[in-house]
Parts: C-alpha cells; sequence; structure tokens
C-alpha cells in the first residue's frame, strides 16, 4: 500500500530516514523477540518437573491428612488450627529479565508448627504436617517461575506482533512509497524535456 | 518487602496449610472468591494458592492479573488429587507465546 504523500523531493528523502530507523528497529525487537524465547525455553524444561513434583507431593500429603482426619472428631481439628504458631513470608524482590519485571521470591519462616498437643492427634497428622512444610520451598519457586513464565510469555507475544507490523506492514508499505515518489519524479522529469524540446522546435520554426 | 502466602479453597484441602504458616480462606463461591483475591491483591500477598478445582471454575477472575507482578496465583491439587490442571495452564501460556504446543513432553 501506498501512503498518502506528495511526490516530492523532500518527502523522498524524508520516506528513505523513515525506512532505515524502521529496519534499525525491527532487528532490535527481533533480537528481543529471538532472547526472550531463549529465556522461555529454558524456564519450561526446569518447571515441567517441578510442577509434576509439586503436584505429586501435594495430592500425597492431602490424602495423607484425610487418613488423619478420620481418627480425629470436628473439634480436635479445630483446635489444632485455632493459632497457627508457625508463619512464612515472602520476601519479593524485583529482577529485570529483558525489560521485563518478574519477581523473585525467598521464603521467611519464623516459628515452628508444633500448635497442638500430641495426646488427642495421630501421628499420621505430624507427618503429614511436616511432609506439607517441606514442599512448601518447592511451592515457592514453583509460583516464582509460573510467574515468570506467564510475564515472558505475555512480553514475547506483544514483541512478536510488533515484529510482525514492522515486518509485514510498515517496512513494505514505505518501500512501496519509496518506489512509487521516486518513479513520479522521474516522469516529471522526462515531462519537462519532452516539453522543452517541443518548445525548442516551434522557437526554430519562427 | 515482606509479603504473605494465602491458600484459597474447600476446608478440607487447605486446613493443613494453616498449620505451616499460610493464611487460609475457605470459599467455593465466586462472588466471595472475587472479593478475596481483591482484597490479597490490595494488599500485595506474593503468593496465593488456588485449589484446581476452583482455579479452572473461575479461571476467568484469576486471568485478569496475569500480567502484575504480584501475587503469582498458582494452582494446587486439592483434595481428589491432580486434575492436570494447573499443566494445562502452563501449556497454554507457552503455546501462546511461541506459536507450538512445545510444552508437551
Amino acid at each position: 500500500m501506498i501512503l498518502k504523500v506528495n511526490a516530492t523531493r523532500m518527502e523522498l528523502l524524508q520516506m528513505k530516514k523513515k525506512l532505515i530507523i524502521a529496519k534499525k528497529g525491527h532487528k532490535l525487537l527481533k533480537d528481543k523477540e529471538d532472547e526472550l524465547m531463549r529465556q522461555l525455553l529454558e524456564m519450561i524444561k526446569s518447571i515441567r518437573e517441578l510442577r509434576k513434583e509439586v503436584e505429586n507431593e501435594i495430592s500425597s500429603v492431602v490424602g495423607r491428612y484425610q487418613f488423619a482426619k478420620a481418627s480425629m472428631n470436628k473439634e480436635t481439628e479445630d483446635e489444632i488450627f485455632l493459632i497457627p504458631t508457625k508463619k512464612i513470608n515472602i520476601s519479593v524482590r524485583e529482577k529485570n529479565l529483558m525489560s521485563v519485571r518478574v519477581p523473585e521470591f525467598t521464603k521467611e519462616v519464623e516459628g515452628k508448627i508444633r500448635s497442638y498437643g500430641y495426646a488427642f492427634t495421630s501421628g499420621e497428622l505430624d507427618a503429614s504436617l511436616l511432609a506439607l512444610d517441606k514442599i512448601m520451598e518447592k511451592v515457592v519457586s514453583l509460583a516464582e517461575k509460573e510467574k515468570t513464565i506467564q510475564l515472558l510469555a505475555d512480553e514475547i507475544e506483544k514483541t512478536r506482533r510488533r515484529v510482525n507490523a514492522l515486518e509485514y506492514i510498515m517496512i513494505p508499505n514505505i518501500e512501496d512509497t519509496i518506489k512509487y515518489i521516486s518513479q513520479r519524479l522521474a516522469e516529471m522529469e522526462r515531462s519537462n524535456t519532452t516539453r522543452l524540446m517541443k518548445v525548442k522546435d516551434i522557437v526554430r520554426a519562427h | 518487602m515482606a509479603n504473605k502466602i494465602a491458600a484459597i479453597g474447600k476446608r478440607d484441602a487447605i486446613l493443613p496449610y494453616k498449620a505451616i504458616g499460610v493464611e487460609i480462606y475457605i470459599t467455593e463461591e465466586k462472588n466471595e472468591f472475587k472479593t478475596i483475591i481483591e482484597k490479597l491483591v490490595k494488599e500485595e500477598y506474593a503468593i496465593v494458592l488456588v485449589t484446581e478445582e476452583i482455579a479452572e471454575k473461575y479461571a476467568d477472575i484469576i486471568k485478569e492479573y496475569n500480567e502484575y507482578m504480584i501475587p503469582s496465583i498458582i494452582p494446587v491439587p486439592g483434595t481428589e488429587g491432580s486434575t492436570g490442571y494447573g499443566a494445562r495452564r502452563l501449556r497454554e501460556a507457552v503455546k501462546k507465546a511461541v506459536g507450538a504446543d512445545i510444552y508437551a513432553e
């Protein structure tokens, strides 16, 4: 598609400048996309394993907890969780990955699980809670990685759209326009020459 | 900054988290879920664990916070074991970005 411009030498120069900038931008964005993609692929490998591990372990903990629950009455269950003595805080740091802001989580733990008496609870309960506590480390890292992947994926999509817009619309349009203007200018020059020749002939005939 | 972890889901599936220091919110109802998520986002929770059944049911609510840096909302298996939604969600994100399904093994 030819852009709406006047076919003048001025416009031609401007178009040529624009083309150079568009090409430079295209190259930069393309590089960015490639690098983001590389990061994403790297993360996918590790997260697939991690996700599976976490899922399996949590499923088994929840299952064991159901067993533990079966052997106590509801009041005891409520009591156990009434006042948790343990606290998990996550300190969040921001990391810059190719100008995408991604979080980095570190786990900080305060206190121990012991918030209930051992007399009315089963060993199964202790075991399942301990196991869950152990998994938390992985859960935190899973949360960090999943967020990163999500943010990267969004950014890649955005970047790719920009690259495509430049590659398939902006740059071809400018190139077409440049061609159009230079042809128009050449045509104008030819018509000028013939007119001059014609005028000369008329002048000579007198 | 120090931020907290929360878990949302059915009582049986998330109660154990309370003992290890995760804040729990028991709900299965859509509007309630929405208000809880909004509250957690406002208070800058770092991680929100949501049981898979609920995460899948209310995926559109969770999606709104995809581009926020925190919280990281991730699905975890509930009482029925893993439904595979967590993996499926990741796979979607990757498919959207790469344009090809490369998450599968």
